[in-house]
């Protein structure tokens, strides 16, 4: 007897995984831990996964600006536009 | 500038962040395609260019309109074109400039000048973009450049410097540091004109104007130990009496008996100071080559900077390469094009021409303890005092016997920068900004030289006070006997001609030895001729203003490299000490040999599997060990060092964490040096650093950023640092500026600063490397090092020895690896914070275990309610060390996880 699950295979590196799993104890989308660099996962959950790294990647993430501006002080713009 | 509590405030603004989707102008949204099209001149090297849309002006009107909704009336269109035209707002002064800043990077934008800016025919040949709001662009790879560029600094502030198009701004501070060095508004306004690319926009002449008008009119000058506000214009002086503080410090005369009629007091005593004329020379020896003489014999009717200037090209002509003709027949060839371009557009000799000075000047006298408040008023006046001291004709005080030696070779950026302090025969007071590494000392020691009066020296330790002795000896004529030093340890019984000393020493406000006290007397009551502020960007705390009310000196001269400080009070050394005059330019001195050429790299460590998971889990003060003690990081650091000792190079290791610093070191088996250290170890570790063959690596805390010496070192492996600062990074690589020749390759000197990624230190190293970007320098990014598989670490093996030093970082209290003083402000703040808390009802304590209860983890005995479990406490170190930047492209996705946090929450 064969039970099959449909998920999504993450493929990372070593500290994302920790982060990954870390993630994990709140919002629960792993269904097996499979190695150093691998995570299987809940199909529903990529999108939750990219947006809790492109949190960890906002924090460290610095913009130089100008003086004048507080660090990353909010733009005010009529149009978003990613400016690198 | 930010400044390290500026985390609170961005926390408190951005909570009250609200999401404003104003459709701000309509015609912004049409403007696509003119978005694609960038100036010219904001094409420029760097990764910061790119990501920094700097100089954006139309953008500002969108965001302004978002800012501040009622204040549209005060937009002005800056060309007549019409409503079509960008709506460009005008400066009026730095404030203005200020807020257009502010407000156009806040828009997001780049500008398109094309519709404001008109080019003209040749502006192929012209180097210099000049932009409505203050911002000028230089390019390097111009034939005029070098005149170009000194000419911008000194009229406006260097902002960045890579290697191809450099920026500047120009501001009310730099105008001033122009008027004071001899420019006058029209010769600044024609040269800016003949260099601009394009047509001058409607506002700089407005600004230069405006701000060069007032300046230079009135003088503050010491006389006989009083302090006398003095000016050829008496509407000037009328003016600036009219204002409180000003009428207030004055020093009224005694009052008249009665019967006197007012008119026998005067309103203004003429002082009867004699006002050298502007032709007096500068004396600098120059032994090597009799020719060139600095003395005005042929040209008495040229002003004193262009022969200067003169010079400087005759200087440029043949100081590159002396040794091989071709070199120097094509460095000539070079230099003729150069000043022919030159000449072309107008910058020849009248152009610093300083203007005839009449001859009667009026005064009043102020209080010496209101002149720093007299100072800043007339600053906030527009009209700031300038201060020049005639000491030539000072006959008051007595002269002193100090010459250069014969054999002191002054550089030629050294020479310049004096030049702009003793530009017209008096000596202004100012700062002097040159690398470290660079000379500076000499510079103070040919100041004091050429003023031939007497001098103290402040400095900012023990150490720096030994160095400057040892540079006068060395570099200058004045006798053993005649120089002293004032420490705590070294007490000299009289005044001697020049006394070296320490900030702490003068500005100590507790009780000192009776012969502590004496000496201090002495200094307080003796006129000084020149005192010489070493290190000068730690001036501006308050302790350090009481130094300057204690000693009265006729000219002050401040000497850094950095004049980057994390706080906001830089702007304060302008009415302390007096205007920048000059900047050098760290790429410039390196291409002409002077600094080492440093390749600074920063090399990414990724963090192990175990570190990470206890990085995430930890608050900040040990999230700061985890990063620090890093596996990865430490393998690295070792092959580094290795690698750099195979060289032969001299490598220093630099951690400001100190747990991280004493563990390194007992692994790879080096000798470190710490606040705790004692004098006569380090004196033995730095000289067998220098001078063993086989000692050929040192650990340094944060003791080692300045003033020790040590002219050997060409490697820098930073581990850790003090979180964003930027003035820790230069003042580090100041370290290894010394330029050692290696002729076999291009660089000679390197710089690593090794950052594990994915964790905070990311985001600080990026900060830190802030300033040395604008001086010119680029970080190369190592991600991973091929070789270090072929050389497995000894200090770090495998995996047991990875888990045994995770458990002495988990062991190891948070404070323990922090330097004392930053502990101490986090204790106060804690402190304070409790003393704050109000208990308003009787709450419940949830303790983590035993430990807690027990008080053994160092926390003071406290009530607070929790939030939520299991999260680590909210304390006000957290504001300060985890830095949480909020991108505004993620605003919705935030604001989605807010709303369901609080659904979750409730």
């Amino acid at each position: 007897m064969v039970n099959a699950t449909r998920g999504l295979l993450v493929q990372c590196d070593v500290p994302m995984r920790q982060y990954l799993l870390w993630i994990e104890r709140e919002e629960r989308f792993i269904i097996n831990d499979l190695d150093e660099n691998h995570l299987f996962a809940k199909q529903d959950a990529e999108e939750r996964i990219h947006a809790s790294v492109q949190a960890l990647y906002e924090e460290i993430y610095y913009e130089p600006l100008e003086e004048g501006t507080a660090g990353n002080a909010s733009r005010r713009s009529g149009k978003r536009r990613r400016i690198r | 500038m930010e400044h390290l509590d500026d985390d609170l405030e961005d926390v408190a603004a951005l909570d009250g962040e609200t999401d404003d989707e104003r459709d701000v102008d309509y015609r912004w949204e049409g403007e696509t395609e003119r978005e694609e099209r960038r100036p010219r001149g904001q094409r420029a090297g760097g990764r910061r260019r790119r990501a920094r849309t700097a100089g954006g002006g139309g953008g500002g009107g969108a965001a302004a309109a978002a800012g501040a909704s009622d204040s549209s009336d005060e937009w002005t269109t800056d060309d007549a074109e019409g409503e079509e035209a960008l709506r460009v707002r005008v400066p009026r002064d730095f404030a203005d400039i200020a807020d257009q800043e502010r407000l156009q990077l806040a828009s997001g934008w780049g500008v398109d000048y094309a519709r404001a800016l008109t080019l003209k025919p040749d502006h192929a040949q012209r180097p210099i973009w000049v932009l409505p709001n203050g911002r000028i662009f230089l390019e390097t790879f111009s034939p005029v450049y070098r005149q170009a560029s000194d000419f911008l600094v000194a009229i406006s502030e260097p902002v960045s410097r890579p290697e191809h198009v450099h920026e500047y701004a120009l501001s009310p501070y730099s105008l001033y540091a122009a008027v004071s060095v001899g420019l006058d508004t029209d010769s600044i306004l024609s040269v800016l004109e003949r260099l601009s690319k394009t047509e001058l926009p409607e506002a700089i002449p407005r600004l230069v104007r405006k701000c060069t008008s007032t300046y230079g009119k009135a003088k503050l000058v010491l006389h006989r130990n009083h302090y006398y506000v003095q000016s050829a214009y008496p509407e000037v002086l009328r003016y600036l009496l009219c204002d409180r503080v000003i009428a207030e410090a004055r020093v009224t005369a005694a009052p008249a008996t009665e019967g006197a009629e007012a008119a026998a007091v005067p309103e203004f005593t003429a002082l009867a100071l004699p006002i050298g004329d502007a032709q007096s020379t500068l004396q600098l020896p120059r032994p090597e080559s009799p020719g060139r003489t600095a003395s005005t014999a042929d040209d008495g009717c040229v002003s004193r900077e262009d022969a200067i200037l003169e010079l400087e090209r005759r200087l440029e002509g043949d100081g590159g390469g002396g040794d091989d003709d071709a070199d120097a027949a094509q460095a000539a060839a070079l230099e003729d094009e150069a000043v022919r371009a030159a000449r072309e557009l107008g910058l020849d000799d009248d152009l610093f021409a300083s203007a005839a000075r009449p001859t009667e000047v009026l005064s009043f006298e102020v209080h010496a303890a209101d002149v720093e408040h007299v100072k800043r008023r007339c600053l906030e006046l527009q009209y700031p005092l300038l201060e020049e001291y005639d000491f030539r004709n000072d006959t008051q005080n007595p002269n002193t016997a100090l010459d250069l030696k014969p054999h002191t070779r002054v550089r030629p950026y050294q020479e310049k920068s004096l030049a702009k302090m003793f530009g017209n025969g008096r000596a202004r007071c100012g700062v002097i900004v040159l690398p470290c590494g660079a000379g500076k000392t000499l510079v103070g020691v040919t100041a004091a030289c050429t003023m031939k009066k007497t001098c103290l020296v402040l400095c900012t330790s023990a150490v720096s006070v030994e160095q400057w002795r040892h540079q006068f000896l060395l570099w200058s004529t004045v006798d053993e006997r005649a120089i002293a030093r004032f420490t705590a340890e070294q007490r000299p019984t009289e005044l001697t001609d020049v006394m070296i000393t320490t900030y702490t020493m003068v500005a100590f406000g507790g009780r000192r030895s009776e012969e502590s006290e004496r000496m201090i007397r002495q200094i307080r009551q003796r006129e000084w001729g020149l005192i010489i502020l070493d290190e000068v960007h730690v001036v501006p705390a308050n302790m350090f203003r009481k130094v300057l009310g204690i000693v009265k000196a006729h000219a002050k001269l401040g000497l850094t490299a950095t004049l980057v400080r994390e706080d906001m009070l830089v702007s304060d050394i302008n009415f302390l000490i007096g205007p920048k005059l000059y900047e050098a330019n760290w790429l410039d001195l390196q291409q002409q040999g002077h600094l080492a050429t440093v390749q600074c790299a920063e090399v990414w460590c990724p963090m192990t599997a175990e570190f990470y998971r206890e990085y995430l889990q930890r608050g900040p003060g040990k999230r700061k060990l985890l990063y620090a003690m890093n596996p990865n990081k430490f393998r690295t650091c070792e092959f580094l060092m290795r690698f750099h000792e195979a060289r032969g190079d001299k490598v220093i290791i630099f951690s400001d964490n100190i747990f991280a610093l004493r563990h390194y070191a007992t692994l790879l088996r080096r000798p470190f040096i710490y606040g705790p250290t004692s004098q006569t170890e380090r004196m033995r570790v730095l000289t067998q650093f220098q001078r063993n063959p086989v000692c050929n690596t040192i650990m340094l805390s944060k003791v080692g950023d300045t003033s020790i010496d040590l002219p050997e070192a060409n490697v820098i492996i930073q581990i850790s640092g003090q979180y964003g600062s930027r003035r820790q990074e230069a003042q580090r690589l100041g370290r290894i500026l010394r330029p050692k020749p290696r002729p076999d390759q291009s660089y000679n000197a390197f710089y690593y600063s090794l950052v594990s990624t994915d964790t905070a230190e990311m985001y600080f190293a990026s900060k830190r490397q802030q300033f040395l970007i604008d001086q010119g320098y680029a970080f190369k990014v190592i991600a991973h090092i091929a070789e270090m598989a072929q050389y497995p670490s000894t200090g770090m093996p495998d995996r047991d020895q990875e888990m045994a030093t995770l458990a002495a970082v988990l062991a190891a209290e948070d404070a323990e690896g922090a330097d004392t003083s930053l502990a101490e402000e986090l204790e106060r703040r804690r402190l304070a914070k409790l003393s704050q808390a109000p208990v308003a009802r009787a709450r419940r304590i949830v303790h983590e275990g035993a430990q807690a209860v027990s008080g053994a983890d160092g926390l003071l005995y406290g009530e607070f309610a929790r939030g939520h479990a299991g999260a680590p406490p909210a304390s006000s170190s957290s504001l300060l060390e985890r830095r949480v930047v909020r991108h505004p492209l993620f605003r919705k996705r935030r604001q989605q996880m807010h709303a369901k946090a609080a659904a979750s929450g409730r």
